[in-house]
């Protein structure tokens, strides 16, 4: 509402530099930020017990969401310690299908992770962490768009900060359906928020709404394991953070396997028969799903061809023996949820705990904020996670992080931060949001990084720990220790491309065993990493010199070198690509006055002012001709001026 | 990576429209001439010229009062009238239907270099700005007057010889070509689209199988872009002209169909045998396709030994045709089975053929129509007289009908005309070569998608569908001042 007519009777409670409403993953990685930036900040929570939940799968990382979360941790976010912490298992994704997409993924302790986050938020120097539902915005509307200037919870009570950001996730209006049930409800039997939505519509904000779903979760006393496919740990474990891997005290918290098992013939033919009555299929939902994560029934659907499908069992925890039915998303009746656990291995007299659902809810058109995500329409406010559009954990972590991050930068007047796409997925993720937009919930996959081969789990470090130090989220002490091992990995490449071994004794049994070819004469190292069927660690027997390296660090190092010509080649495409990326459009720049753009792009580009030559590529109606012409203006200009 | 956190994006101009200067240059080439033409465009041009332009007589009006697309008689001062430097002729042209898109003044003057210096003179003094390089084509392409295929148009119709070259290189860029390459990049998406589905999904795994069907796929997509490449060859046609070569017996009348088709008396013609010695070349343009057409010695045995290097010459030439008028005479039927065999020789060099059946005024004609129509059936025949006024129209129709045949017996794949495409191609090809390579040298799947994707991005840039700085560089620096 407007300040003016704040009513009397609302009371007082703060004044922050910084007001973070909802305490998902994307408000924690806010919170923090601006708080260790200095500024002092609250962050809501509907109820503290809430806190970084995980009310879907209860693992973190996994395909691009695992170089997510090492990006998160390389600019001085918070997911990947906390993660660390609770890991109860780890897996290193498609290790077969190459460098750029072996992804990590660990299976978390759910409610021990909730207090871990929360635990970091009660300690954090500059932070307030409150319970309170908050369901209005206050702004002043005297300049040229209306600007936020604080919050108003339900109690009564208001809050005035010079920044506000949103991270509400799924809970805007959200209504959680059940076959033909309707319940207003957020996540996990969670009340929803009622109110804020309005507020973002008096602000003239475009809403949109979106649906996602969960499986049931059941209890493993009543699973029958044994006729399941057990899945441990990888041999090798490897933490998110960097700091942990510098940590050689560091292990998991526990080793619990998943569980593999199949849905059958009967399971399909269930759910066929009763396809009618899921609210997807009936009309109840008329919202758009996610197309990567689908619902049990639309898989049925679209993939006719596929007899039976994946059901993977993960535990949530240490203390529990609740396990999640990774694969059973799903929102038919429940009597046909209990029928479906009859027909499926090692399931057939499961329990259900909590049974799977879809939910619905409303997010903002992420095409109204800018690359900063602060909004483009209001003022000091901004937008992450779930109600800009995003799936998953990761990607509202991420989101956070930079929310936070030019919140407070914006409190300083410094610029904003911007990754761009060939920095990090999470300039891809934003870039993505921001200039495209979506129809479903985001997910991020690694085939949306056009440089994804550059953008590695193994290299995140490498790639964002200056710019984190810069910002002032990295320690000094981090910031010199990555520095040392940066040297150390530069150090060891240079010594393996110049230490040359002869084709004889251990090399060559090593090369038979390998089916390499063995040749006469000397060889470098570096040119035997570089052969696919040779590996940096196989040759440790005939290279006694090789310095004491971390997992992630000789995977790094075999990275660089083995596919060191294709990523030099991914270098050349992106230094293609930053030639327009950094080609800057100023801020007032009079899209109207080139008559030689198309009408529809003139719009959209004055409407949505791209920062650079590159952005304005992305944008849906503006051709590669009007970018042309755009090119040619600008280098006009400048040579004018 | 380097991070400047405290750069500052200059976030505002002054003026941001292009036309903020008015900018001037002489636009006739350099050098001295009878006359030459200055140009003024931007929003000032008016104004400028006011004050530098005075009406011949009463005829005539101020430049700010005069009508668009009408001109002005008068005299050109100095900057503020301080002597009479030219008597001119000033042409209007008004925003936006100019060159430019903005207000255009053409100022004709004499061509005297100093009379060019001192009126460009004259209009920096009054606030005009010197024009860059390309720069009035740049404002035309801002100002929608021209886009970038239409500007790499124009740089090859500068550059082409005749108005057919680059007429054929505009349709090929505009219509098929595009569409193949488009076509090209979706198989390389499909093949893609594939990849990734192995690599998005963990129960898909990479198979040997797999990557068998889908090495197959890319290497149609090389095949076609090796037919692409190697059809640069027939843009050379294009660009090198259509060579016609004209052979044959002694003395059937082969220097006379060049004589004829020339319409001069370029090779001698006489009664005699083995009259031609050397190659005889000519020149001629056919409905704006350049063709060469190339007269040749009588093939023949003899002994003789300027005769016989001619013979040899005449084959060289042939090697190089993309037509061979071979013509028969009815007047020695004892020859045309010698004839067949030398057709049949050419035939087997995958050589374009059509006979010429000469010599219709000969009453003789009938049987060698006759013999052509049973023994060379399947070749295109034409039947000629040197004395007939009306042949030359159908014989040159032919000639431009085959080489528009050219290109729609091949319509299935490409036809390069263009250097700049040629190159793309090639790097295509390159990177699809490494991705094949590389699927069979057991590199991870994700590498290879990656490749794929850079030779998409390649190709993206020939027909347009992404940016490219370097066409747009190119185009505009091929551009002079003044253009
Ligand atoms: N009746 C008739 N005579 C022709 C015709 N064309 C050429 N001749 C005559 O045929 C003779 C040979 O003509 P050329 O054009 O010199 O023949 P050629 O094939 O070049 O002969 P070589 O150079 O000796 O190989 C000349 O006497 C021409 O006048 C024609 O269409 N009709
Ligand atoms: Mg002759």
């Amino acid at each position: 509402m407007k300040k003016e007519d704040l009513k009397e009777n609302t009371w007082f409670a703060g004044n922050y530099d910084v007001i973070v409403v909802g305490s998902g993953h994307a408000g924690v990685e806010a919170a923090l930020a601006t708080a260790r930036l200095g500024k002092k900040t609250a962050i809501f929570a509907m109820t503290l017990e809430s806190i970084a939940n995980l009310p879907c799968n209860p693992n973190i990382g996994g395909t691009a969401k695992g170089q997510l979360v090492r990006e998160i941790d390389a600019l001085g976010g918070e997911m990947g310690k906390a993660a660390d912490e609770q890991t109860i298992q780890f897996r290193m994704l498609n290790s077969s299908k190459g460098p750029a997409v072996i992804s990590p993924r660990a299976q978390i302790d759910r409610r021990a992770y909730q207090e871990e986050i929360k635990e970091r938020l009660e300690k954090q120097e500059h932070l307030e962490l409150k319970q309170s539902e908050i369901v209005d915005l206050i702004y002043v509307n005297d300049q040229e768009k209306p600007c936020v200037t604080g919050v108003i919870a339900k109690d009564g009570m208001h809050y005035i900060g010079k920044k506000v950001i949103i991270a509400t996730g799924t809970f805007l209006e959200s209504q959680v359906i059940i076959g033909d049930a309707v319940i207003d409800s957020g996540p996990d039997g969670l009340a929803p928020s009622i109110g804020l939505s309005d507020s973002l519509r008096e602000l003239e904000i475009p809403l949109k709404r979106f649906k996602t779903g969960t499986p049931v979760r059941v209890n493993a006393r009543t699973l029958d394991f044994s006729k399941c496919e057990e899945q441990g740990s990888d041999d090798i474990i490897v933490p998110f953070s960097y700091e942990n891997d510098e940590n050689p005290n560091w292990q998991p918290k526990a080793e619990m396997p998943c569980y593999m098992t199949w849905t059958s013939k009967e399971t399909k033919e269930l759910f066929l028969d009763n396809i009618d009555r899921s609210p997807l299929y009936s009309g109840v939902i008329k919202s758009i799903g996610p197309r990567y994560c689908p619902s049990l029934e639309d898989k049925y659907v679209k993939f006719p061809q596929h007899e039976r499908h994946h059901v993977f069992l993960e535990p949530t925890g240490v203390n529990t023996l609740e396990y999640y039915a990774s694969g059973l998303s799903s929102s038919m009746p429940q009597d046909v949820q209990y029928e479906m656990l009859k027909t499926i291995e090692g399931m057939e007299n499961a329990e259900i705990m909590r049974i799977g659902y879809a939910i619905e809810y409303d997010l903002i058109d992420p095409t109204s904020l800018q690359l900063s995500l602060e909004s483009r329409l209001v003022d000091n406010l901004y937008f992450a996670g779930q109600i800009n559009g995003s799936s998953g954990y990761e990607e509202a972590a991420g989101q956070g992080l930079i929310a936070g991050i030019n919140a407070a930068r914006s409190l300083d007047e410094l610029e904003p931060i911007v990754l761009e796409r060939s920095d990090a997925y999470l300039g891809v993720l934003i870039d993505d949001l921001v200039t495209k937009g979506t129809n479903e919930p985001y997910r991020m996959m690694t085939n949306r990084a056009e440089y994804r081969l550059v953008l590695r789990q193994d290299n995140a470090d490498r790639r964002l720990t200056e710019l984190g130090y810069e910002i002032g989220l990295i320690s000094e002490e981090r910031y010199q220790s990555f520095k040392a091992k940066i040297r150390r990995i530069d150090a060891e490449i240079k010594r393996l491309k110049e230490t040359r071994i002869p084709y004889k004794g251990k090399l060559s049994e090593i090369l038979k065993e390998k089916n390499s070819a063995i040749k006469t004469g000397n060889v470098s190292l570096a040119e035997l990493i570089k052969r696919p069927e040779i590996n940096y660690l196989d040759l440790a027997e005939v290279d006694p010199e090789r310095p004491e390296l971390s997992y992630v660090d000789s995977f790094n190092v075999e990275v660089e070198i083995k596919y060191e010509g294709y990523i030099k080649l991914e270098y050349k495409r992106i230094e293609k690509f930053k030639k327009l990326e950094s080609k800057k459009i100023p801020k007032d720049f009079d899209y109207l006055a080139i008559s030689g753009l198309r009408a529809e792009a003139k719009t959209k580009l004055d409407q949505v002012r791209p920062i650079s030559v590159g952005q304005a590529s992305r944008l849906a109606g503006v051709s590669p001709a009007d970018i042309s012409v755009l090119i040619v203006a600008l280098e006009e200009i400048n040579r004018r001026n | 990576m380097n991070f400047n956190l405290e750069k500052n994006i200059n976030n505002s101009i002054q003026n941001n429209s292009t036309t903020a200067a008015t900018i001037a240059a002489v636009s006739t080439p350099p050098g001295i001439s009878g006359i030459a033409v200055i140009r003024l465009s931007g929003k000032q041009a008016s104004a400028i010229c006011d004050q530098l332009f005075t009406p011949l007589n009463q005829n005539f009006k101020r430049p700010s009062q005069m009508q668009p697309y009408t001109v002005g008689v008068g005299y050109w001062h100095g900057f503020e009238k301080s002597e009479i430097l030219d008597q001119v002729v000033l042409t209007f042209f008004k925003a936006p239907h100019s060159y430019t898109g903005e207000d255009v003044y053409e100022i004709s003057c004499h061509g005297g270099e100093y009379i060019k210096e001192a009126i460009l003179q004259s209009l920096f003094d009054a606030g005009a700005e010197p024009a860059g390089p390309g720069e009035f084509s740049k404002r035309a392409f801002i100002n929608g007057k021209l886009n970038l295929v239409e500007a790499e148009a124009v740089m090859d119709m500068i550059s082409a010889e005749s108005s057919r070259q680059n007429q054929v290189a505009l349709q090929q860029l505009r219509g098929k070509l595009s569409d193949q390459i488009s076509q090209l990049r979706d198989d390389l998406f499909q093949v893609i689209a594939q990849i990734e589905m192995i690599i998005e999904f963990p129960e898909n795994e990479d198979t040997l199988e797999k990557r068998q069907t889908i090495v197959t796929q890319l290497k149609q997509v090389k095949l076609v872009l090796e037919q692409a490449v190697s059809s640069f060859s027939q843009g050379r046609i294009i660009r090198e002209g259509f060579q016609v070569v004209i052979a044959g017996q002694p003395n059937v009348g082969k220097s006379s169909l060049l004589n004829y088709l020339l319409g001069e008396d370029k090779a001698i013609v006489t009664s005699k045998a083995g009259t031609t010695r050397d190659i005889v070349d000519a020149r001629i343009i056919i409905d704006g396709l350049s063709v060469h057409l190339t007269d040749t010695a009588g093939l023949r045995l003899t002994d003789d030994i300027v005769e016989k290097e001619g013979i040899n010459r005449a084959y060289q030439a042939l090697e190089k045709a993309d037509l061979v008028f071979y013509v028969l005479s009815p007047e020695n039927p004892e020859t045309w089975q010698q004839d067949l065999t030398e057709i049949n020789l050419l035939l087997e060099k995958d050589k374009k053929i059509a006979v010429i059946a000469g010599k219709r005024d000969l009453s003789e004609h009938k049987e060698l129509s006759l013999y052509i129509d049973e023994n060379l059936g399947q070749l295109d025949k034409l039947d000629f007289s040197a004395f007939d006024d009306q042949a030359d129209l159908s014989i040159k129709k032919y000639i431009l009908q085959t080489f528009e045949n050219l290109g729609k017996a091949e319509s299935d794949s490409m036809l390069i005309t263009h250097l700049r495409h040629r190159k793309i191609l090639d790097q295509t090809l390159a990177q699809i070569e490494q991705a094949i390579q590389a699927f069979d040298g057991q590199i991870p799947l994700d590498i290879v998608s990656g490749l794929l994707q850079a030779s998409a991005e390649i190709l993206a840039e020939l027909t347009g569908d992404e940016v490219s700085e370097e066409l747009i560089n190119t185009i505009f620096s091929e551009f002079c001042v003044g253009k």
